[in-house]
């Protein structure tokens, strides 16, 4: 997995650009809630982009995997 | 190249997506920007190529602690061990065919890989049975395990009626079907195991 630093971006621009991304894309915050998708996101987890924002990104890992996923995020 | 893990869609059924992340700093605070891409069925070479390369193949736990998951990989100690086995067979057999034409060599070779799922599944229905999954997925699980070699054998043996060499198109089906063997039946006990 690629982890990359970047100097400060305008949140504004990042939320347009996820928008015209050709691949499924999602933001979220620090804490794993989820604040933006576009729609090829929505497509594969056949949510809806209002069910997912603010939810936690938790709800489209297995069950059994949830608990390991968080601890990992906190690292 | 990003991380293979699991997914789960709203209806329930569960996918396979290979995920990157990356850090942003913005004048609101930081954020994970994550792109996804889902695996398609086909891809299943790749999956097993991915966790299995030859190098990496004594770092698969490690990348397991991160706390994603693998291919093949549960969390289930007595059942991912022998999915990392049989996965590294596999992976030798596809350089055995690639360079080997000694008939007698490679049908050892894949012998030994049908002999191993065959203990394998033995030891998973044992392990199933004793962890008090249902019957009914119990029997569901094993019909998939002795359907899963029912059709390795046919494939095999139009091979040997033909006399023919074992290739690249009998690999690809036999790790296509343990695949989806795994990904489907294996990850659905895990989420019982795991959770009971």
């Amino acid at each position: 997995m690629t982890q990359k630093h970047h100097s400060v971006s305008s949140y504004q621009s990042i939320i347009n650009s996820i928008n015209f991304f050709s691949v499924a894309s999602v933001l979220t915050d620090m804490s794993g809630n989820i604040k933006h998708v576009n729609k090829h996101f929505s497509d594969i987890f056949q949510y809806t982009s209002e069910e997912l924002i603010n939810q936690n990104i938790s709800i489209l890992i297995p069950i059994a995997l949830r608990h390991n996923h968080s601890k990992h995020r906190n690292k | 190249m990003g991380r293979i893990v699991s997914g789960l869609k709203k209806n329930g059924d569960s996918l396979l997506v290979e995920v990157s992340l990356e850090l942003f700093k913005t004048e609101k605070g930081d954020y994970i920007f994550c792109t996804v891409n889902e695996q398609e069925s086909e891809g299943v070479t790749n999956l097993v190529d991915a966790v299995c390369d030859n190098h990496q193949l004594d770092q698969i736990k490690n990348l397991y602690g991160d706390g994603l998951c693998p291919f093949g990989l549960y969390g289930i100690e007595e059942i991912d061990d022998d999915h990392v086995y049989i996965i590294s067979l596999m992976k030798r057999f596809k350089d055995v065919i690639t360079i080997e034409i000694d008939k007698h060599y490679i049908d050892n070779q894949f012998d030994e890989i049908i002999t191993n799922i065959a203990l394998h599944f033995e030891t998973e229905d044992e392990f199933m049975s004793q962890s008090g999954y249902s019957d009914k997925k119990l029997r569901q699980h094993r019909a998939n395990h002795e359907l899963f070699l029912a059709n390795i054998n046919r494939e095999k043996m139009n091979y040997e009626t033909e006399n023919k060499l074992i290739d690249i198109h009998l690999f690809n089906f036999l790790l296509e079907s343990f695949g989806s063997h795994v990904a489907e039946f294996d990850q659905l006990f895990s989420v019982y195991y795991l959770n009971k």
